[in-house]
């Protein structure tokens, strides 16, 4: 059957080896460096808007230029920062937690990652043409994002969103036929690590929360590009249904952000407590409670739409109504730690970090929750404070405690953990200097989205603090990049097992080899690979005799067929029909020839896997 | 050892050879195309008759489409057979989603 | 292959399209994909109802639409259901001639639908209700026409399986993209059922 020997796949270069990668463990890196590209852009972004901010009547950058800053800094962060992180550790961890060879859908991962990539970087070119980058707020609210009111920028947000949206719901749907199908013997659902359990979850959320996002990518781009009226009152149109279609996904969002970064705290803090997780069961309903009412919850966004007091109340209780899961996953981590023998590594320091100031990002919620009180707050720095406190507390501090917990299988050498420990602590002053000022700043009445205050109307000194606070996060981004750069210069080596862990990904080695499994494990229960050491062994029990690996082939068509649509996105921007045509003929032609021709793959030997040894 | 062997058990041709519908006549798929042309014809026939008050038809030709819908995911895709339980779980999470979102917009809007 | 069940000359296993991991995991990819167009299709309906009494003076629903041409639409696209079904019974016997008969079948009413769909949209124009025309004609013609985009892919889509299956034949590589496509063509069919029912009798009735 197989035709290439894994050695022809050996000697190309490192370029054409990730352009062509379907190897889940290099498209994790290629989230990894590509998402850590977009959050650098987009912290850039807000320390920027910090500066114009830090002193009343600025004039750094005022208008139209702040308002870009704004939108590119929210789009960017969600879109194209938070979330390849969050597909890069579940990349990274999720095949390997299950005791899989690779992904279900390894040709696709890599489409999922090339679509992502190639949206990210067509919003972001933005910046760089006549028409300049989006001023619609990341929320992009019609009548404003129509083309009477902004120009091509608005298109580049549409278009981008739309090619990094179809890559995410790939990516969705992966994994959630990976996690179905391609469990190791032995590895029921109830004995999933909870990582895996809400990376599962939230890709159902992705399945479902994503169409209505694209068909509200497209009704805007319809209005935008071809003199649709969805959204033109003039015509008959509704701008509300914009919103409606919007916050549909986009609560749904904010939990998938948040719940794959609950999943790293449920394996760190067990790690490193030395205990198993408190309570499991419990966190696994507390994540599919979060997810179901994820989909009732959109219109505590919209209260002051002015849907009326019943419609408002209804979306209200539902929101409330959510703190009571994620208070049983609080209580949950603080119970695991509690008896535990516990250690500060860098990665449990971010966990520990994360859970006040998640609960304050959480509490504030609930406020924002009710209406009444919610006219007070909308549209005001409460509320800027608020969702940073839940999504730089909760899901960056998340991201990170997973990175320093997954590098060294991720590249098989430790982050150094005293530059790590001073990146911690830098981001968690900078972070909360920058946003609990920004709480009183809501409450005294300065708007967010708005460029500059008047001196003497007492928001000088907590716009000051803030700014220093957004300064100081920047330090502790650039010692995180000297930590990054400092380990692939002369990084520790990083033995199979660095934490005492308890799930499979640390029965293999610092990186995992190609098919991370010589044979497939046997899991006998919760915390696989801690039950095997409990017995007194060193390694999982296999449960294939050694055989023949499969692999799929590398390919360079996901590649291409995101260049065409990427390369068609300029067309309808500029409205040349030529161009449009090429690349939809790339983009359809690399479909075409995907379905035309068979994936054999190939075939590791057995004599080869012992050669490798373990 | 064991477990692996039942694994691939239960994925084996053998074990399905109860279930595989290559046995299986087109018989309910002809029904479900029958019964599926009278419902048609009884949509239709609502609509176009004045008789039928417009109070009654909607929730009447509503309830058609949804038992048309459930010929074709039951009958004709299987849905209900085995080997189809996350399909159904997720295509039922599917439509849970599409109700809640087609209802609160409409409701929203028509308010 | 000890199935003695098995009555056909080559060793095709009675399922084909979930013989083999890639095609369990297309089969279930595939379903989970159909989830996702559930919850598009259920935007593009809310869209369309939000939206179809704003027709800014132009036609109204009850003006436009003509009973017996959806009536034909709808007895078209049924049928189509119908000999997707029997294609993939002709695969199950291991039979590839019924397959292909079965599909080309499909596909001839796939692309009358489709004609009876343009026609349709071009008379539509003649009484000035066009995409630009209303939002009730946007969310018209994008709702339609989505499905119709639906259509359109799937008879192509049916149609490059069935030139690889002249060459490639019918393995448990291939049996998959059968069983998928078809399961494509039913739910698209299912999205008919509600369009002629939500918009069209719906409109009719005001």
């Amino acid at each position: 059957m197989s035709t290439h020997v894994s050695h022809a796949h050996k000697k190309k270069n490192i370029l054409w080896d990730y352009l062509t990668t379907v190897d889940h463990k290099k498209i994790a890196i290629l989230y990894l460096f590509a998402g850590t590209l977009f959050l650098l852009i987009g912290g850039i972004e807000a320390i920027l808007m910090r500066l114009q901010l830090m002193v009343p009547e600025n004039d750094l950058f005022v208008g139209t230029t702040f308002n870009q800053l704004l939108t590119m800094h929210g789009t960017t962060m969600i879109f194209f920062a938070a979330m390849p992180l969050v597909f890069a550790l579940m990349n990274a961890a999720i095949p390997l937690q299950i005791g899989a060879r690779d992904v279900a859908f390894p040709f696709l991962n890599s489409l999922g990652f090339w679509l992502f990539f190639f949206g990210a970087t067509l919003t972001n070119i933005s910046w760089f043409t006549s028409g300049g980058a989006p001023e619609i707020g990341w929320t992009a609210y019609a009548p404003l994002a129509l083309p009477e009111y902004t120009g091509t920028g608005s298109d580049y947000y549409v278009l981008g969103l739309q090619l990094s949206g179809a890559g995410t719901l790939i990516g969705g749907i992966n994994f959630l036929v990976t996690i179905i199908n391609m469990r190791a013997p032995g590895m029921t659902f109830m004995r999933m690590p909870l990582f895996t359990w809400t990376s599962f979850v939230i890709s159902a959320l992705i399945l479902f929360a994503f169409p209505p996002l694209t068909v509200g990518l497209f009704l805007m781009m319809f209005d935008r590009l071809f003199g649709a009226n969805f959204f033109d009152v003039t015509m008959g149109g509704n701008v509300i249904i914009w919103e409606h279609l919007f916050w549909i996904f986009g609560h749904p969002e904010v939990y998938i952000l948040i719940l794959p970064a609950f999943g790293v705290f449920s394996e760190v803090i067990p790690t490193f407590s030395k205990k198993r997780l408190f309570g499991y069961h419990s966190m696994v309903f507390a994540t599919t409670l979060i997810a179901f009412l994820s989909f009732m919850v959109w219109v505590h966004h919209m209260f002051t739409v002015g849907l009326g007091p019943v419609a408002n109340s209804i979306f209200a209780v539902a929101t409330t109504a959510i703190a009571v899961p994620t208070g049983i996953k609080v209580f949950n981590w603080l119970f695991t730690m509690w008896g535990g023998r516990i250690q500060f590594t860098t990665a449990n320091m971010w966990a520990l970090g994360f859970i006040p100031s998640f609960v304050m990002g959480g509490v504030t919620g609930v406020m924002l929750a009710l209406p009444p009180a919610d006219f007070q707050f909308h549209d005001s720095y409460f509320v800027v404070a608020h969702f940073h406190y839940v999504i730089l507390g909760g899901v960056v501090f998340g991201l990170f405690a997973g990175l320093y917990y997954w590098w060294p299988k991720m590249f098989g050498t430790l982050l150094n953990e005293k530059l790590g420990k001073l990146h911690f602590w830098l981001m968690f002053i900078g972070f909360h200097m920058a946003f609990l000022p920004q709480h009183w700043l809501g409450l005294m009445g300065m708007p967010r989205r708005v460029y500059t205050y008047l001196e003497g109307q007492q928001l000088d000194t907590w716009n000051y603090v803030s700014t220093i606070g957004a300064l100081i996060m920047g330090v502790a981004t650039i010692v995180f990049a000297i930590n990054i750069v400092m380990t692939f210069v002369k990084g520790e080596k990083a033995p199979a097992d660095p934490w005492d862990g308890r799930t499979l990904e640390w029965s293999i080695p610092s990186p995992p080899p190609e098919y991370n499994f010589k044979q497939t494990p046997l899991v006998k229960g919760i915390d696989a690979f801690w039950i095997e050491k409990m017995q007194g062994n060193k390694e999982m029990t296999p449960a294939e005799p050694l055989g023949d690996i499969h692999m799929p082939s590398p390919s360079i068509l996901p590649f291409i067929m995101s260049l065409g649509f990427f390369i068609a996105s300029f067309g309808f921007i500029y409205h040349v029909l030529p161009v449009i045509i090429i690349g939809m003929g790339i983009g359809l032609g690399s479909m075409l020839a995907r379905s035309l021709k068979d994936d054999l793959g190939y075939h590791i030997h057995t004599d080869e896997l012992q050669e490798k040894g373990v | 050892m064991e477990t692996n062997l039942q694994t691939e058990m239960e994925h084996s041709p053998q074990s399905r050879r109860e279930t595989a519908h290559h046995n299986e006549g087109p018989k309910p798929h002809l029904w479900a195309f029958f019964l599926s042309i009278v419902f048609t014809i009884l949509a239709f026939a609502a609509v176009a008759s004045e008789a039928v008050s417009t109070a009654f038809t909607i929730p009447f030709i509503i309830f058609l489409a949804v038992v048309q819908a459930a010929f074709q995911l039951f009958i004709w895709m299987h849905m209900n057979q085995k080997d189809h339980e996350f399909p159904l779980t997720f295509m039922m999470s599917g439509v849970f989603a599409a109700v809640v979102t087609v209802a609160g917009i409409i409701l929203m809007i028509w308010w | 292959m000890s199935d003695t069940h098995v009555q056909t000359s080559t060793s095709l296993p009675p399922e084909p399209e979930k013989a083999t991991m890639e095609g369990r995991n297309k089969f279930l990819g595939f379903w989970l994909f159909l989830g996702a167009e559930t919850v598009l299709f259920a935007s593009l309906f809310g869209t369309y109802l939000g939206l179809r009494n704003s027709t800014n003076g132009g036609p109204t629903t009850q003006e436009l639409f003509s009973l017996p041409m959806v009536f034909v639409a709808t007895v078209i696209l049924l049928v189509s259901s119908l000999t997707s079904v029997l294609a993939i019974q002709a695969m199950h016997r291991n039979n590839m001639k019924g397959l292909q008969f079965w599909f080309g079948v499909t596909v001839l009413l796939g692309f009358s639908f489709l004609g009876l769909e343009i026609y349709e949209f071009v008379e539509y124009v003649h009484h000035g209700h066009t995409f630009t025309s209303s939002a009730f004609g946007s969310a018209f013609y994008t709702l339609v026409g989505f499905h119709g985009g639906h259509v359109l892919f799937g008879v192509l889509w049916i149609l490059v399986l069935q030139l690889q299956g002249i060459k490639k034949g019918l393995t448990v590589v291939t049996a998959p993209k059968y069983y998928v496509a078809s399961l494509y063509w039913h739910f698209v069919d299912l999205v008919w059922v509600f369009i002629f029912t939500v918009v069209y009798l719906m409109g009719k009735v005001g």
